[in-house]
Order: structure tokens, then C-alpha cells, then sequence
């Protein structure tokens, strides 16, 4: 993700709760599904820091990736309501990125699972062959 | 047939090649097939040379005013220049029109007819007697090979249209000369002969090289009939007795190149130990063919020879020496092949004294008869050699007569003809020779000319007696070989000259070999000759009628019918007016008149003088012919006092005890070996010494020098490298090292660690943005 758009969306947020396109608005305001998101995004990073099982590690991955179909979803509708430009570009994004990420862990348990039969273990800090 | 002579060259040279490169892997050397090439080869080459000579003589010849024929067929430009104008300046474009081209071509006429008969119908003849005398031969394919090339090199010579041909045969003949003297060549004697031949050689080709040079630089041209017609043209006019101008100094090139290949003094000496080769090598190229292109080359060129008064001289005189010298050194030789060695030196001097009086004709005459009866002389020695188990030395021959009658026979004919008796081959040819040597006035002095005819004179009696002698030796009286005693002598005796020594030894080795054989020479056992095969007699035979019948085509008209053979060379024989100068000497000397017209009848037969002229024969050349056929019977009957008659040595070592220094010096080859090797080799010893000093000290202290300043400038650009430029590298590497230390430090293998620098890296700038953007507002 953009850090720089990131960061226009939190302003654009703030100007939201309090601006005109709040009366559009049907439903919870786009900081409410910011906001999940990026509680969902942390997980998802501190899974991946600090577990240790490369399944666990998988999964907190899906989280990040949940995180960004999440904020997606949101800016497509909000767009949408604001009169932007192509009202589904975000959605099918999403889409895509379900299906990839769906191929992706079916790979990485393949992964997982030629690597266990090696090595007897998932365990992430155990598996440092790279090390110099 | 005319337009077949390239043929005739071509053949043997097909011979060498299909036997030199097969002979050995393919033919396994199979001596029937490789005879049958060899000699095939060369039959061919004769047949086809026969009917080409008969088609010039008869035909070509007659109707072409006897202008030499040249293959247009088979020839090409072989070696082109344009720029002798430029080189050698506008002297030479008065004859030149187009630049240097010497042309590859085959050419025929009187002269070259005869060698290529000589050269192919002996050689012919002779390769047949080889097949059986090198039977069992383990090299019979590379002899066979060899002997073929030769038969290429010489005919390449006599049928080369140009100098430049002429050379290239000259050459090739020594290289085949040097190649078959040194057959044998895990003997020593053989190696030194075969070296000692080329090295000789070698001096007079350098004054036919010069001599070639001379040609071309003042006639433009080396085509022989080019340059006979561009000197006459040109007014060469005949520098008389006495002077020495161009046309000498050409001559005496030409001459020089003569004295090496015919074995002329000074340059003799290569032939008798030419004799180290297998004998039909002997009879081929040292009697027969090879020796005797000087003589081809002087008559060749008999224009320029007879444009010198001097040289004409030099060329009798050294010829009347040579054949002296040679017959006194042929009395005392022991070793069969040695007297016909020194015999044939004698001869073609006797040949080059015919050409330098003028009788060229006659020097070609006696090439032909000497061919006949020296080839057919030395393969009856091969013959007898053959019998006697490789036994060379005489005195332990002796009534062979009885085991090997037909080459008695055949040796006896050439025996004859040697010694010059009528009506046998050498008469015809020795005569005529000996008395133009009488009468000629033409080139120097008549005066000089009767003593150069008292010397071939002198000879011709010693050549009777010496051939008498090994006559009586070999054939006649008692056998010798069993006799313990004698033979003991024999092998203790070493011939103190002519490094003897190693041919004893040499000779010893192949004695021992022969005990080997199932009736060779064994100590204490009876060993008897026996007669040759067929294939070797039959040559032999041919020969023998050729030394009898062979001289009946060059009849002199004084005995009453003229035969055909002066006729047909007379055209090769340029006619040069005598020269002013000799002409006025001339009129002085009191047989003036009668010597001239001598010269005009037996010499040149000029014009066409008809019947009227002939019936004029000088009652002198009947004196001359008497006196010589009678001195020649008179020395074989003292031959025959002291060899038969007083047993074979009593009486010759009486008289030589009588006469102990002339034998003496006779016996050691007149010291002209030592002399040879004592001043001029020991010179250029010395000689090439001080070169070797001032290479060793002056040119390789060069080098040496340089390869010292080498290794010191080596030495400091080595510290260089060493120290400063390693000093850089081993500096980078300290570097890289260190710095490893901590960088290599955040490779931990943990992929979590590696996560964390992504997330931290991604993080740090956003949180920069975000945090200017909240400070800044």
C-alpha cells in the first residue's frame, strides 16, 4: 500500500465525519472500516513477527490481506457515494486479490508441506540455512 | 612420338613415385613387382625415346634444318619476372621483349636424341641387372625408387630446353647421386662417400650457378637456342689463346660446374669413393650417365666454349690430366671397383680433352661407347662381386674364368674396347679424339695440341695396361680366394691413404654377414664363386654387343666408309670463325696447312664437302690410328709378361720395388686426398674456428647481454609487483574482510529478522511523511 495515500485517506476521513458527504452516507461512517482495518493490519503484522509455526504465519498473512480487501471495499463505496470514477474498480480488485491469495496458500501449504518432510518441522526459526 | 617426349622424363618419375610411397606398406616388397615397375618404367621411357629420335633423324630433323624440337604440348611458363629491364638496365632489353620467362619444356634434338638413347637404354639394362643383384635387399624398394627419381632428374637434364632445366636435372642427379652412394647407409664409408660426393659437387654447381647468372645477365635469356642465336647475332666475337674475356669467364663458370659433376681435377676426388654404393649405382650413375653431363653441358653450350681460345685450352688440358692422373692412380688399386672408378675418371677426361680440341662430336662419341663399355665393365664387376660374396679386393680373385664363363666373356669385350683395339667401340670413339688432339689449330697452339696428344697418347697405353691387369687378376690364372696366408695379408693390410681403413672395416662387417649365408666365406672352409642369375647375364650380353658393334656408327671415313654418327651431330656444333689472333699464329706453325684441313675433315666435317675432299685423307691419321691400336697391344702385352706369364705379384713387386716412390704415391692416390684435407679442409677449419670465436664471444655476448639487462629490469619490476601492486589488492581484501565483520552480522537466517527490516523500512518512511505533514501544519 501507498503510505502517501494512506495517508490522504485518514485526512480525507477526518473531513468526512464532519462534511457534506456525511448526509449520503448510508450506513457506518468509512473511519469505522479504516479503523478495522487497521486493527486487522496489526494483527495481521504481529502474527507474522512473532509466531513462530509458518501455518500461524500463513494465516496472519491472510489477515494482512483481509485488511486490504477490507480498506478496498470501503474507498470503492465511498467513492461511489462521492461521485468518483469507476465505481467497481476496488471491488473486483478485492476479488482478485481473494483468488490470488487463495492460489498462493494453496502453494504455500505444498511449500509447507514438502519442507516438513525434509526438515521435520514448521518451526520458522529452526529452518536458517541462509544464514551466513 | 615427337610430341611424347614429356613422356620420357615422366614415366620414372611415376616409377619413383608409385614405388616410393608403396613399395614399403603395400607391395610388402615384393621384388617381382617392383622390378617389373622400375624397370618397366624406363623400357617405356626408352621405346618411346627411340622412336622419337628416329622420328627427329629422319624426318623432323632433315626437314627443319636440324632445328632442335620443342614440346609445345606439355609446357608452361614456369618462372616469370618483367622486371630484368628494370634490375639489370638497357643492356639487357636489346635481347629482351618481354622480361624474364623460362618455360617448363621438353626439347629435341641431335644432341639431347643421343644422351636420352644413352641415358634410357642403359639405364634400362641396368635396372634389370639390379633386380637380380639386389636381390633380398631389405631397402630393394627405396633403391628401386631412388634409381628411378635419378632417371627423372637426368633426363630432365639432357631434354630441358633451357639452363634453368638444365640445373634443375644437374641438382637433382646429385641429390640421387648423394641418396644411393649412401644406400647403405649404416655403413660408415657409405655416409662419408655419399657426403663427401655432395659436398664436392656442391663447389662446381656454384660456378654453374654463377656461370647461369652470367648467361642470363648478358643475354637475357636462358633458353639455349635463344642465347646460341643472340651470340652470333650479336657479334660475340672469339677472344683468341691468351686473352680472358666475358665469354671466357662464362666458360670457365660452365667449366668449373663440368670438373664437379664429370670428376675432373680438381674435383675428382668424390668419385672413387662414390663407389660405396651398390654397384649398378656404379655402373649408372658414376660411369654411364650422371658423370658424364659435364661433358653434355660443355658441348651443350659449345658456342660460348668455342668462343675462348683460352678455355678450350684449359678444358683439353685438364682433361689430358685428368685421364693421366686417373690411369697412374688405377694401377695400384687392389679393390676391383676402385681401378674401374679410376678408369672412369680417366675416361671422361679423355672426353673433355675431345671437347676442348673441338671434336665435340667426338666427346659425345666416346659418352656413348665409355657408356657401353664402362655399364657393361662395372656390372661384370657387380657380376663377379655377386659370386664372391661382396668380396671387392683382387688379389684374392683369380681364374674366374672357370665359374662364371659368360661374364668373363662380356668383361672381355669391354675389356677390349677399352683399351681401344679395332674394330671394338672405344677405337672409334679414342682415336678420333686423340687426333683431332694431334692436329687442331683452330683455338690455341698446334703445338700445345701435340703434347696434350702425347699425354692421351701416354694414357691410353697405361688404360690398356691397368684394364689388363684386372683382367689377369680377376679372370685369368690361379684361384685365390682359399689360400689362408694371402688372404690373412690381404685383411692385414691397410691402404695407408684414402681413409682405407673404414672401407676394411666397413668391407670386414660384410664379410662376416656372407660367413652367415649357408656357403659363404667361412674360416677354414673352401669357398668357390658361382655364376650369376639370368637377369643379371642378359644385360650384360646386350652390353657386350653394344661395346663391340656400338662404335661402328661413328666408322671414320679414312677407313673407307663414313659412318652416319658425326652427320648427325654435326648440327648441335656451333661453326665459329677461328679468331684473327689464332689465325696469325697459325700461318707460323710448320704443320699448318695439313692440321687445318685435318680439323675440317675428321672434326667438324663442315659444309657439306663432298666426295672429292674425302678421298684427301691425311696419310697421318693412318699413322696415328697405327701407332695407338699398336702401343695399346704393346702395353697389354707387357700386362701379360708381368701378370701371367711371372705369376700374378712376383714380378709386380719387383718392378714395384724398383720404381718404390712412383708406387708409392700411386698406391696413396698422389696425396691429392690429403692435400685436400690437410690445406684446404684445415684452412677452412681454422677459418670457420674464428668465425665460431667471434659468434661465441661477440654474437652470443650480445645475446647473453640482453638476457642479463632482461632478468635485472625483471628483477625490479618483480619487486614492484611484489610490494606495491599486491600491497594494493591484499589491502582491498584486509578491507572487505573487516567491513564483513558487521555487515555479515544481519544475515541471521531468520526470516522473521528479515521481515522486520521490510516492515521497519516500510514503516520509517511513512511515518516521516506523516509526521512532517502534522508538524508542518
Amino acid at each position: 500500500m501507498n503510505p502517501l495515500l494512506f495517508a490522504l485517506f485518514i485526512q480525507a476521513s477526518e473531513t468526512t465525519a464532519q462534511g457534506p458527504l456525511s448526509r449520503l452516507q448510508n450506513g457506518p461512517p468509512l473511519s469505522t472500516f479504516m479503523t478495522l482495518s487497521f486493527l486487522l493490519f496489526i494483527l495481521g503484522v504481529a502474527g507474522v513477527l512473532t509466531r513462530r509455526n509458518i501455518i500461524i504465519i500463513f494465516m496472519s498473512i491472510e489477515l494482512i490481506l483481509n485488511a486490504v480487501n477490507l480498506n478496498m471495499i470501503a474507498f470503492s463505496r465511498y467513492y461511489q457515494l462521492a461521485g468518483g470514477g469507476n465505481i467497481y474498480t476496488g471491488q473486483i480488485f478485492t476479488i482478485f486479490i481473494i483468488v490470488v491469495a487463495a492460489a498462493e496458500a494453496a502453494i504455500g501449504l505444498g511449500i509447507v508441506i514438502a519442507m516438513y518432510r525434509n526438515r521435520e518441522t514448521v518451526k520458522i526459526d529452526e529452518i536458517d540455512l541462509l544464514k551466513w | 612420338m615427337l610430341q611424347l617426349i614429356w613422356l620420357i622424363p615422366i614415366l620414372p618419375l611415376v616409377g619413383a613415385a608409385i614405388n616410393g610411397l608403396l613399395g614399403k606398406r603395400v607391395f610388402k616388397n615384393n621384388e617381382k613387382l617392383i622390378g617389373v615397375i622400375a624397370a618397366g618404367a624406363v623400357g617405356l621411357s626408352f621405346i618411346i625415346a627411340l622412336g622419337a629420335w628416329l622420328q627427329y633423324t629422319f624426318n623432323y630433323g632433315p626437314s627443319h634444318g636440324h632445328a632442335p624440337f620443342v614440346n609445345e604440348l606439355v609446357s608452361y611458363t614456369w618462372i616469370t619476372g618483367g622486371a630484368s629491364v628494370t634490375t639489370l638496365g638497357h643492356d639487357i632489353g636489346r635481347y629482351l621483349q618481354d622480361g624474364l620467362t623460362i618455360k617448363w619444356a621438353y626439347q629435341i634434338d641431335p644432341l639431347s636424341g643421343v644422351m636420352i638413347l644413352i641415358v634410357t637404354g642403359v639405364g634400362f639394362l641396368i635396372h634389370v641387372f639390379a633386380i637380380g643383384y639386389m636381390h633380398g635387399e631389405t631397402g630393394f624398394y627405396r633403391f628401386f625408387a631412388y634409381l628411378n627419381l635419378f632417371m627423372f632428374m637426368m633426363l630432365v637434364l639432357v631434354l630441358g630446353s633451357n639452363f634453368m632445366m638444365m640445373f634443375v636435372g644437374w641438382e637433382g642427379v646429385g641429390l640421387c647421386s648423394y641418396l644411393l652412394i649412401g644406400y647403405y647407409f649404416d655403413k660408415q664409408e657409405a655416409g662419408d662417400a655419399s657426403k663427401k660426393a655432395f659436398v664436392v659437387n656442391r663447389i662446381g654447381d656454384f660456378g654453374f650457378m654463377l656461370a647461369i647468372l652470367a648467361i642470363f645477365s648478358t643475354f637475357g635469356t636462358l633458353d639455349f637456342s635463344e642465347v646460341g642465336k643472340a651470340i652470333s647475332t650479336h657479334g660475340y666475337a672469339v677472344e683468341a689463346f691468351g686473352t680472358f674475356g666475358l665469354m671466357s669467364w662464362i666458360a670457365l663458370g660452365l667449366f668449373i660446374g663440368a670438373t664437379g659433376k664429370s670428376a675432373q681435377i680438381p674435383l675428382y676426388i668424390w668419385l672413387p669413393d662414390a663407389m660405396a654404393g651398390p654397384t649398378p649405382v656404379s655402373a649408372l650413375i658414376h660411369a654411364a650417365t650422371m658423370v658424364t653431363a659435364g661433358v653434355y653441358m660443355v658441348t651443350r653450350t659449345n658456342f660460348i666454349f668455342q668462343r675462348s681460345g683460352t678455355m678450350m685450352f684449359v678444358v683439353a688440358l685438364v682433361g689430358a690430366l685428368t685421364a693421366l692422373v686417373a690411369a697412374t692412380i688405377a694401377f695400384t688399386q687392389t679393390d676391383i671397383k676402385k681401378v674401374l672408378a679410376y678408369s672412369t675418371v680417366s675416361q671422361l677426361g679423355y672426353m673433355f680433352l675431345g671437347c676442348g680440341v673441338g671434336a665435340f662430336v667426338f666427346g659425345i662419341f666416346h659418352v656413348m661407347t665409355h657408356a657401353f663399355f664402362k655399364a657393361l665393365m662395372f656390372l661384370g664387376s657387380g657380376s663377379v662381386i655377386h659370386g664372391m660374396h661382396h668380396e671387392q679386393d683382387m688379389r684374392l680373385y683369380g681364374g674366374l674364368k672357370k665359374w662364371m664363363p659368360v661374364t668373363y666373356i662380356t668383361f672381355m669385350a669391354g675389356w677390349i674396347a677399352i683399351c681401344g683395339i679395332f674394330p671394338f667401340a672405344g677405337f672409334f670413339s679414342k682415336d678420333p679424339i686423340l687426333g683431332n688432339a694431334f692436329s687442331t689449330a683452330q683455338y690455341f697452339p698446334n703445338g700445345y695440341g701435340k703434347i696434350l696428344w702425347a699425354i692421351g697418347f701416354i694414357t691410353a697405353g697405361f688404360t690398356a695396361f691397368y684394364m689388363t691387369r684386372l683382367m689377369a687378376l680377376t679372370f685369368w690364372g690361379e684361384y685365390r680366394y682359399n689360400d689362408r696366408a694371402l688372404q690373412l695379408e690381404v685383411r692385414s693390410e691397410h691402404v695407408p691413404a684414402d681413409q682405407g681403413h673404414d672401407h676394411d672395416k666397413a668391407h670386414g662387417d660384410a664379410e662376416e654377414e656372407a660367413t652367415a649365408h649357408e656357403h659363404g666365406p667361412g674360416h677354414g672352409g673352401q669357398f668357390f664363386p658361382h655364376e650369376s642369375p639370368k637377369v643379371m647375364l642378359v644385360p650384360l650380353m646386350v652390353l657386350a654387343v653394344l661395346s663391340v658393334v656400338g662404335g661402328w656408327v661413328g666408322w671414320p671415313a679414312a677407313l673407307g666408309w663414313q659412318g652416319p654418327f658425326t652427320r648427325w651431330l654435326e648440327p648441335v656444333i656451333a661453326k665459329v670463325a677461328p679468331a684473327e689472333h689464332a689465325q696469325g699464329e697459325h700461318a707460323q706453325l710448320p704443320l699448318d696447312k695439313e692440321g687445318h684441313v685435318v680439323i675440317r675433315k675428321v672434326a667438324l666435317q663442315e659444309e657439306s664437302t663432298g666426295a672429292p675432299e674425302k678421298e684427301k685423307t691425311d696419310p697421318i691419321e693412318y699413322v696415328l690410328m697405327i701407332a695407338s691400336v699398336g702401343w695399346a697391344a704393346l702395353c697389354m702385352f707387357i700386362a701379360y709378361l708381368v701378370y701371367i706369364k711371372n705369376g700374378p705379384f712376383a714380378m709386380a713387386d719387383k718392378i714395384a720395388n724398383s720404381i718404390r716412390p712412383l708406387y708409392i704415391g700411386s698406391k696413396n692416390l698422389w696425396y691429392w686426398n690429403d692435400l685436400w684435407d690437410n690445406k684446404f679442409i684445415e684452412l677452412m677449419k681454422r677459418f670457420d674456428n674464428l668465425l665460431w670465436g667471434a659468434d661465441s664471444q661477440g654474437v652470443d655476448g650480445g645475446v647473453n647481454g640482453t638476457a642479463w639487462l632482461t632478468r635485472s629490469s625483471s628483477a625490479v619490476s618483480g619487486w614492484i609487483d611484489k610490494y606495491v601492486v599486491d600491497l594494493v589488492v591484499n589491502l582491498v581484501g584486509w578491507f572487505v574482510r573487516i567491513g564483513s565483520v558487521f555487515f555479515r552480522a544481519a544475515q541471521t537466517g531468520f526470516t522473521q529478522n528479515y521481515m522486520l527490516a521490510i516492515i521497519i523500512g516500510i514503516f520509517i518512511p511513512i511515518a516521516f511523511i506523516v509526521l512532517t505533514r502534522w508538524f508542518s501544519q
